[in-house]
């Protein structure tokens, strides 16, 4: 409050237990409500590849993106990419594929995988 | 698309075609013959043999071909969006059209002015709808994963959003009286309407034919793939049916129509399985 009062912002990262699997680990510490602004950042895994995974838990007086998003930092900075929109419970450690995302890729590979047959 | 490759060769050990679901198939040309032979020319033919309740049409479209057909636009619009297939854009099109052409034309089937303008549309639909089945199921070309995902719905948008917009435009136009007679009460059908749904219906049964051949050719074969290629040769039987009906409401037509119901029906089991996971690969 201190440092908000003098227009300073302070940053405080927190390091969760990754064994724990919980949704958001930083809840456990307490301190949530004392601050305005929460970002979590997570490496998952997709498909045998770990990617980054970033979420904005809160964000005082704003209406924030609640989607999990990918992230990469390249040399230019952090990118934040896409949504995670086909995949569910990957904050739980156990990401799957959402069941209409899944019915879409059985659509398509019950035409088209017989199609790359014959081409 | 890795995964196709990983997958090829394998034969489902828990999923194998049921036959009896075919049936309808034979069943409906058998009927449709024997109602042509027994039934009365359209010049002889009584109002008495006619059976066509308001709205009846109406909800039944709206179920079985409507509502099946969205599903498919649906699920097509969600594939593509994740494989970026340029059939699947066909495909859903086509459904699209077919779905929304059966709504309009079921609500529109009691108009005091006439079935004309129900049938317009309907049959239009039909053609258009199985056009664009046929295209799909001719397309070679792969998929192009380099597109970004705007680009993708912007061109389903596209697409899906012509298909409606030259529905809506057809509905003004054959209300409006501005399209072709394609049938004058008293009298049947017009040579335009004839070439029409009998295009439409012979298109239905090739495209039916062309994923049939890909079902058959393939060593690990699909569900989906099977309920669907059923349900378009339903529906190409269905409008062959219609096809040689008297008036509306006739036998002959109501017998095309539940082939064309129950091809709805199997359009919507296609996506089930999809859904379900069974038998896919």
């Amino acid at each position: 409050m201190l440092l908000k009062a003098k227009c300073l912002g302070s940053l405080l990262i927190w390091e969760s237990d990754e064994r724990s699997h919980q949704s958001n680990a930083l809840a456990d510490g307490g301190i949530s409500f004392l601050v305005d602004c929460i970002v979590s950042l997570k490496p998952v895994e997709i498909e045998s590849t770990i990617r980054k995974a970033l979420v904005v838990w809160k964000m005082r007086g704003s209406d924030h993106d609640k989607r999990l998003r990918q992230y990469e930092i390249t040399s230019h900075g952090i990118e934040v990419s896409s949504p995670f929109s086909d995949y569910e419970g990957l904050l739980t450690g156990s990401p799957r594929r959402s069941m209409t995302e899944d019915a879409a890729n059985n659509w398509a590979m019950a035409f088209a995988k017989n199609k790359q047959e014959h081409s | 698309m890795g995964q196709v490759g990983q997958t090829s060769g394998t034969v489902p050990p828990h999923w194998k075609p049921n036959l009896i679901v075919a049936i309808p198939l034979p069943l409906v040309i058998i009927s449709v013959v024997v109602f042509n032979i027994i039934l009365p020319p359209p010049a002889q033919f009584s109002k008495g043999l006619a059976f066509e309740p308001p709205f009846l049409n109406a909800i039944l479209y709206t179920v079985f071909l409507a509502f099946t057909s969205f599903m498919v636009g649906y699920i097509s619009f969600k594939s593509y969006m994740q494989n970026s297939w340029t059939f699947l854009v066909l495909m859903g099109s086509g459904a699209i059209a077919w779905g929304s052409t059966s709504l309009l034309s079921g609500w529109l089937t009691n108009l005091p002015s006439g079935p004309n303008a129900a049938i317009t549309i309907s049959n239009t639909g039909a053609l258009v709808a199985s056009i664009f089945h046929l295209v799909s199921a001719t397309w070679s070309k792969g998929p192009s994963l380099k597109k970004d995902p705007r680009i993708r719905r912007s061109i389903l948008v596209l697409a899906y959003g012509s298909v409606l917009a030259i529905t809506a435009l057809l509905t003004v136009a054959a209300l409006d009286g501005l399209t072709p007679l394609f049938f004058v009460p008293g009298v049947g059908q017009t040579t335009l309407r004839m070439a029409v749904l009998g295009s439409a219906a012979a298109l239905f049964l090739v495209s039916s034919i062309l994923f049939a051949r890909r079902y058959f050719s393939s060593r690990s074969r699909s569900s989906t793939l099977y309920w669907y290629v059923l349900a378009l040769g339903l529906t190409g039987v269905g409008l062959a049916a219609v096809f040689f009906g008297r008036a509306p409401g006739d036998p002959i037509s109501w017998t095309g129509r539940t082939a064309m119901f129950l091809g709805g029906a199997y359009f919507l089991k296609a996506v089930h399985t999809a859904f379900k996971g069974i038998g896919v690969y």
